[in-house]
């Protein structure tokens, strides 16, 4: 966007005041840039509000695909609670203090893997919910007045009678100081 | 009648003699320092130093009958539009009791400043035209004589 350099502060309030008023909020900002997130329905209309603010010089939308990360998430997933669930009741089986910590490492190592692979999937389903608009502020290059300098007007002049008498223009310094003839 | 013929002859060559050296236009009393240079063209009379500050006279006829106003109107506006910048307008009045208007200019010439006096008197036939006019620096040393040759001026209408 272009905004005159002294109003990009208040058009950085308004596209925030358009990402809150779709029940998004800001996701960044710095002195000529602000990042929001808008649900990923009001991708649309946060587009055409931010538009209408003015000055969009140019505008790129992108979509990341991440059903396939998804899916595969989904099933490592499963996987390993049927490992969680199978090392259970191998703990509840155990003979020897040596094979129950066996089976309690692997657990606690499968839990972890639980964990962060639940936590990738609930980043991506937010971030299948919320869109990201990133709007950069350019300001606008001043007008410059262009001054056009008039040259002073000539000094008025002296009107005389132009009289049928030579002798008047002839009147002068430099025929006086030419002594010769 | 014969005596009579050859006095009447005398008494007329002595009027055209006279009424010639009445012709001769104005002229000034040539200042100390000064050379008279002898005129034939535009100047009724023209005198230099050897610095170069030049006076001259014109004898113009005032076909026009116009006064000392206006001549010395017309010649400034004249001079004006040619450049000369006025340093003043002053009375004069010369020791036979005519007056005149003596309008001062500074003027450039070879990217030197130089005086230009011109002082008109009009009569009710005549115009004469006193000029000087030379480098600032000697002018300005002969000020005095220039002055005292103006008053001096010697115009018969």
């Amino acid at each position: 966007m272009m905004a005159d350099e002294d109003s990009i502060p208040k058009t950085i309030d308004k596209v925030i005041d358009v990402a809150e008023s779709l029940g998004g909020h800001i996701a960044g900002r710095k002195d000529q840039s602000v990042q929001i997130k808008v649900p990923s329905a009001s991708f649309r209309e946060a587009m055409t509000k931010i538009e209408a603010i003015g000055g969009v010089v140019n505008r790129s939308v992108t979509a990341d695909d991440v059903s396939e990360e998804f899916h595969d998430l989904e099933v490592r997933l499963g996987n390993l609670r049927g490992t969680r669930t199978r090392l259970q009741e191998f703990l509840g089986k155990a003979n020897g203090i040596q094979d129950m910590l066996t089976v309690e490492r692997e657990l606690e190592r499968v839990a972890l893997e639980i964990d962060r692979i639940e936590g990738r999937l609930e980043f991506l389903r937010t971030r299948a919910s919320m869109s990201v608009i990133s709007v950069a502020l350019t300001p606008k290059p001043k007008v410059v007045p262009i001054v056009v300098v008039t040259p002073p007007p000539p000094p008025p002049r002296h009107v005389a009678v132009d009289l049928p008498i030579p002798w008047v223009g002839e009147v002068g310094s430099d025929p006086l100081l030419s002594l010769r003839k | 009648m014969y005596a009579t013929r050859i006095i009447a002859q005398i008494a007329l060559g002595f009027t055209l003699l006279v009424g010639a050296a009445a012709c001769h236009g104005a002229r000034l009393e040539t200042p100390s320092g000064f050379a008279t240079l002898d005129e034939s063209g535009a100047y009724s009379y023209r005198a230099t130093s050897a610095k170069g500050v030049v006076l001259a006279t014109r004898t113009e006829k005032n076909d026009v009958k116009a006064n000392t106003e206006f001549w010395a109107e017309t010649l400034d506006a004249k001079l004006r539009d040619r450049g000369y910048v006025a340093d003043g307008t002053r009375s004069v009045k010369t020791s036979k009791g005519l007056t005149g208007t003596q309008l001062r200019y500074t003027t450039s010439k070879d990217g030197r400043e130089h005086r230009y006096w011109v002082t008109v008197f009009a009569t009710a036939k005549k115009v004469f035209v006193v000029e000087a006019a030379g480098d600032k620096e000697p002018f300005d040393k002969a000020l005095a004589s220039v002055d005292r040759a103006i008053a001096s001026l010697d115009a018969t209408d």
